[in-house]
């Protein structure tokens, strides 16, 4: 008895980084990847609506009369004033700039993944840059408000506790890095296995609910996650 | 052999974290610079302006308020300068009714007293024309009389009895 066969598999699933350009630098062999590619067209694009938004701006500042698009960026910008004075008060004002440069950098990223780039967050070399970043302005501001009191306090409430202490703080900017990589990459992996293993009949209409999902849903969570614990981060140094 | 991974802990690591911060170098100045602080300065002047205003119509209010308060005060007053205008002038009305009728009172005595004087003259004068008629026609009837029937002697006599019974206070009255 004969049985009808299905093409279960269209071709190999593919949710790696793959390079895109070698290059050579300190006798290492590396790569421009296609992560590093899709955050250069992200920046490329962001820096293009950061030039519409400022023409918008300065056009509606000779004719006093603000549009649509205007009155779009002055709510995302109480939002986000809102979200960081909601966390680090009156410090808010000083990190706003950096705070909103990384939220949409972070949520053009999550989001490319519905335009068919990999989302660059899903590379670690991405997150764990901005954990590192974090984990300098965090240790910066300790050592700026608090000066010798940012080290003295790790071996507080008492000295035992400070490999403690330390696995503490070194472990923030590492779990928010691999937090929101993992995230993406979960998203990513089921995307690409979905995409590259089922048969293609599953491939019409259901994908769309897994990317409202892992793009749209998670991407949004993990981009606010990740910024509300940088501000929280840093507002435990402002005390 | 191109690059075909999902994570490593190497220099490419590295590498990828390197373009990453320049990414957001540039995107931290472009954006500050493009977006957040002309947006911050919109929102920071539409503040301004907005408070300006406001502390302005509560100025205005506050004058407004006094200004009412101020006008109201003048309505009272005003009312009550009525009112004492009004008393006044009824006072004065008053004053002057009574002395209308004082004068006129006292121009009907005048009048009645002059009247009076003239009535009294008038009988005076006429008493004295009716004296005047009667010796007229007293001495016109005793001429004839005399004249008809008694003499001269007698006529004088007649006149002279006459003339005594009469009296001269008669003839001063």
């Amino acid at each position: 008895m004969g049985m009808m066969k299905i093409p279960m598999v269209v071709h190999e699933p593919d949710f790696m980084i793959h390079g895109v350009l070698k290059y050579e630098a300190f006798g290492q062999e590396l790569w421009i990847t296609d992560t590093t590619v899709g955050a250069w067209i992200i920046t490329a694009v962001l820096l293009l609506i950061g030039f519409i938004a400022n023409r918008k701006i300065k056009a509606a500042a000779d004719n006093g009369i603000p549009g649509a698009f205007q009155n779009a960026l002055e709510m995302g910008m109480e939002a986000l004033e809102n979200m960081a004075q909601g966390i680090l008060g009156g410090n808010a004002r000083k990190f706003v700039n950096y705070i909103g440069t990384i939220f949409l950098f972070i949520l053009f990223c999550n989001l490319s993944g519905l335009f068919g780039l990999r989302a660059p967050t899903a590379d670690f070399g991405v997150t764990f840059l901005l954990g590192m970043f974090t984990f300098f302005i965090v240790n910066y501001q300790g050592l700026k408000n608090r000066g010798v009191g940012h080290f003295t306090s790790l071996f507080q409430p008492i000295p035992i506790l400070f490999p403690i202490n330390l696995i503490g703080e070194v472990a923030n900017p590492i779990s928010i890095s691999l937090r929101l990589f993992a995230n993406l990459l979960s998203g990513v992996i089921i995307m690409g296995l979905w995409y590259g293993m089922m048969p293609w009949f599953v491939k019409i209409g259901i994908p769309a609910a897994l990317h409202v999902y892992c793009d749209l849903f998670s991407g949004c969570i993990q981009t606010y996650v990740f910024c509300m614990l940088t501000m929280v981060y840093i507002n435990d140094k402002m005390e | 052999m191109g690059l075909d991974r999902l994570i490593g802990f190497d220099a490419q690591l590295l590498s990828e974290a390197f373009w990453t911060a320049i990414n957001i170098f540039i995107l931290f100045a472009g954006l500050s610079y493009l977006l957040f602080n002309p947006v911050r300065e919109v929102l920071e002047k539409r503040r301004q302006k907005i408070a300006g205003e406001l502390a302005e119509a509560a100025d205005d209010k506050k004058n407004a308020a006094a200004m009412k308060a101020e006008y109201e005060a003048k309505l009272k007053d005003v009312s009550k300068e009525a009112d004492a205008i009004l008393e006044e002038a009824r006072r004065k009305a008053k004053a002057r009714e009574t002395e209308i009728v004082e004068e006129a009172k006292a121009e009907a005595a005048r009048i009645i007293e002059r009247a009076g004087r003239e009535v009294e003259l008038e009988k005076k004068k006429a008493l004295d024309d009716m004296k005047q008629e009667i010796i007229s026609i007293a001495s016109l009837m005793a001429g004839k009389v005399v004249a008809a029937s008694i003499d001269t002697t007698i006529q004088n006599t007649l006149i002279d009895e006459t003339l005594k019974e009469m009296g001269e206070s008669t003839w001063q009255s």
